[in-house]
């Protein structure tokens, strides 16, 4: 009874280390696994509530459910995610779903490939909701419009690889960025 | 379209909303300045389209291939199908139309 429980005990352990490590490197994550390639560096376009939206997708799978996974690729050496590809990548689900009349998952993936292999990770990220997405397009809307303050990045280290910095506000040490 | 009627409109692309994730100062000065990348910038700029042309190509293999393949089903099918309908006709007893 014991050694059916350690075995029992095993399998599950070895299930998860499976799932949680499934897709890593280069292949497809588990779930995308059967999914079919559909588009790929395909440019959507759409009007959504006053904004005219464009993005190119990189790739998406269309599920055995029906429904779009959305995947961008990025070269970088370290294997993170950025707030920056979940915007993008929302900017894609949106738009897409707008011009295509699919469903999207609200689900994506970073794909990130590191700068000097052709290794990659697939990273599952949560995209942002319609209302957010709308709002960070009339807030950048308003700041190119001059009707609007901006702020600064909350990273300090993109302050210093800034291609702007000699002219951002007289070049402020990065430790001054908030 | 008219210009004036193209700026009220709001045109934007995903990835200059993205730019919003990494700081607005610098979408500012961008849309005021231009792109003024570094030569480290233009090196890594150089970098991501390569992989995205290696990454486009292995997307257009993959389907190629899954087209291949449905194709390749699809023959298999057909193939079958008429080997069961011989093998239907040879077997049919005698005397039946």
């Amino acid at each position: 009874m014991m050694l059916l429980a350690c075995l029992a005990a095993l399998c599950v352990a070895a299930c998860a280390l499976w799932l949680r490590f499934a897709g890593r490197g280069n292949g497809l994550p588990w779930r995308l696994r059967g999914a079919e390639l559909v588009y790929s560096e395909r440019v959507f376009a759409g009007g959504i509530d006053g904004v005219q939206l464009s993005a190119r997708v990189d790739r998406a799978y269309r599920l055995a459910s029906g429904d779009f996974v959305l995947a961008e690729l990025k070269t970088r050496s370290a294997a993170v995610a950025y707030l920056s590809d979940v915007i993008e990548l929302s900017a894609q689900r949106l738009v897409m779903a707008v011009a295509t009349g699919e469903r999207v998952q609200s689900r994506g993936y970073v794909v990130v490939q590191s700068s000097d292999s052709t290794q990659r990770r697939w990273l599952r990220v949560r995209l942002l909701p319609r209302e957010v997405l709308l709002g960070l397009a009339h807030r950048r809307h308003a700041l190119t419009e001059a009707s609007q303050l901006p702020a600064f990045t909350a990273s300090p280290g993109l302050c210093e690889r800034c291609r702007h910095r000699a002219l951002c506000d007289g070049a402020q040490p990065a430790s001054s960025c908030r | 379209m008219r210009q004036g009627q193209k700026d009220r409109e709001m045109w934007v692309s995903a990835t200059q909303l993205a730019q919003m994730g990494i700081c607005e100062r610098q979408v500012v000065l961008d849309h005021l300045l231009g792109l003024r990348l570094t030569a480290e910038q233009r090196t890594a700029m150089r970098r991501g389209c390569d992989a995205h042309a290696a990454f486009k190509r292995e997307a257009d293999q993959h389907v190629g291939d899954a087209a291949r393949l449905k194709a390749a089903r699809s023959d298999d099918r057909r193939l079958a199908a008429w080997f069961v309908a011989m093998i239907a006709r040879v077997r049919r007893p005698k005397g039946l139309a």
